[in-house]
């Protein structure tokens, strides 16, 4: 039988870097979670993307166990990470503020894929570059 | 003793659909992370979190939140709190293993069943409450092993647990240590309470502070990105033909992760996997 789902938390955390300080303390305690088992799974699952902020939503059941699920973070901030550039373009079209590799195109396509629906790394690396567009960053060979 | 400082907190309500767009923005500033709520009229409330002291960040952090298409402000910061409690309160002493007994409550301590070890560990911020897969593996590599004439080094002991697992099975001497002071305070609290008495070398710092000396047995529970760079120092400690018992890899890493001990020079005995995780048995070669 499936357990009964009393809460959902949403949370952004740092990859890898999760401790029992908030918000992981404050939201997870009140629902009574063994705060530092949260910590260890999802720096464990996070460490290969270590402070890079990623999305997380923790089921709480009725018995004050929990599941979680990470999502990837956004193509933007990974686009920005790989050309090295603080924010995006205010006139994507007229102003370019960094360049990537058609290569960091697929690198970011292939982590965001889970979350974007769809099981062609064409379109998710079609999606990319349209994010990268968006943001005056030339995706170059 | 001076007050802890208050974790500066900066809370803002945004358009629903920017939600990814601040996991976009966050990572610029060394945020502690934050919560999101459901707001009013499809809106989010972002709650996000800074280190104590970080409060030179606050007015641009405010500036990129509303950057966002939200309104922020800022209250007062969050005192640190003892998050565990809810926790503490209403969990139960476990099993672990055919020998462990897990009391969470030292305080108001329950007598193990016949035939089982009890552990005195009450969840504190520090990992290793005996409950993760990750220290149950090393819980169950311990009562497979006679540690008797053994000196144990528990590298990054956390709570403690292992250490105090490791002398009731009989090691000679147990040496603890963790890079984190506050883990550090929590293990020494773990030592005191221990019912009959236990003695056992503590002491902040790494690997580095014992390169000099060596040990029959290595206990290191940590995650992999962490554990793996240590595994050359792990086997300059061990006495030839010493042991090394390693938790915190998920078992998706095993191929990584069996690569790196043996090319540290260590071979591997015994492999155990819990659900996800995956603990491994190595020795000196």
């Amino acid at each position: 039988m499936a357990k009964k789902v009393v809460g959902q938390i949403k949370l952004q955390l740092p990859g890898g870097q999760a401790t029992p300080a908030p918000p992981v303390g404050p939201a997870l305690g009140q629902h009574g979670l063994n705060i530092m088992d949260f910590c260890k799974a999802f720096n464990a699952r996070t460490q290969n993307q270590a402070g890079v902020i990623i999305p997380v939503v923790i089921t709480v059941y009725a018995d004050r166990t929990y599941s979680f699920i990470t999502k990837t973070p956004p193509a933007s901030f990974l686009l920005k990470q790989a050309a090295g550039v603080q924010k995006g373009s205010g006139i994507p079209n007229r102003e370019k503020v960094g360049k990537v590799t058609k290569a960091q195109v697929e690198e970011i396509a292939k982590t965001k894929m889970p979350d974007l629906n769809t099981d062609s790394l064409e379109s998710a690396m079609a999606t990319v570059m349209g994010t990268a567009r968006s943001m005056g960053i030339e995706v170059v060979d | 003793m001076s007050r802890p400082a208050p974790y500066p907190v900066v809370v803002c309500t945004l358009p629903g659909e920017r939600e990814e767009a601040l996991a976009g923005i966050l990572g610029q500033w060394p945020v502690l992370g934050c919560q999101v709520e459901p707001g009013e009229a499809g809106r989010i409330r972002v709650t996000v979190y800074l280190p104590p002291g970080e409060d030179e960040a606050v007015p641009a952090l405010v500036a990129a939140l509303e950057s966002l298409g939200g309104e922020a402000s800022v209250p007062a910061g969050l005192e640190p709190g003892d998050w565990l409690a809810a926790y503490r309160e209403h969990v139960r002493p476990f099993s672990v293993g055919r020998t462990w007994w897990i009391d969470p409550h030292p305080d108001d301590p329950s007598p193990a069943p016949p035939g089982r070890v009890r552990l005195l560990l009450q969840p504190r911020s520090a990992f290793g409450s005996g409950s993760h897969e990750t220290t149950r593996l090393m819980l169950l590599a311990l009562e497979d092993r006679d540690l008797a004439g053994l000196d144990v080094l528990d590298v990054g002991t956390g709570s403690g647990v292992l250490a105090i697992a490791a002398l009731r099975r009989g090691a000679r001497s147990v040496v603890a240590f963790d890079v984190d002071p506050e883990a550090v305070g929590v293990a020494r609290q773990t030592f005191a309470v221990q019912e009959p008495p236990v003695s056992c070398g503590l002491f902040a710092g790494t690997i580095r502070c014992v390169a000099q000396e060596r040990f029959g047995l290595v206990l290191a529970n940590i995650v992999s990105g962490i554990l793996l760079p240590l595994l050359p120092a792990i086997r300059d400690v061990l006495v030839p033909g010493g042991e090394a018992v390693l938790s915190g890899f998920l078992a998706a890493e095993r191929a990584t992760a069996v690569g790196e001990v043996l090319a540290a020079g260590l071979g591997v005995a015994r492999e155990r996997t819990l659900d996800e995780w995956l603990a491994l048995e190595v020795r000196r070669v």
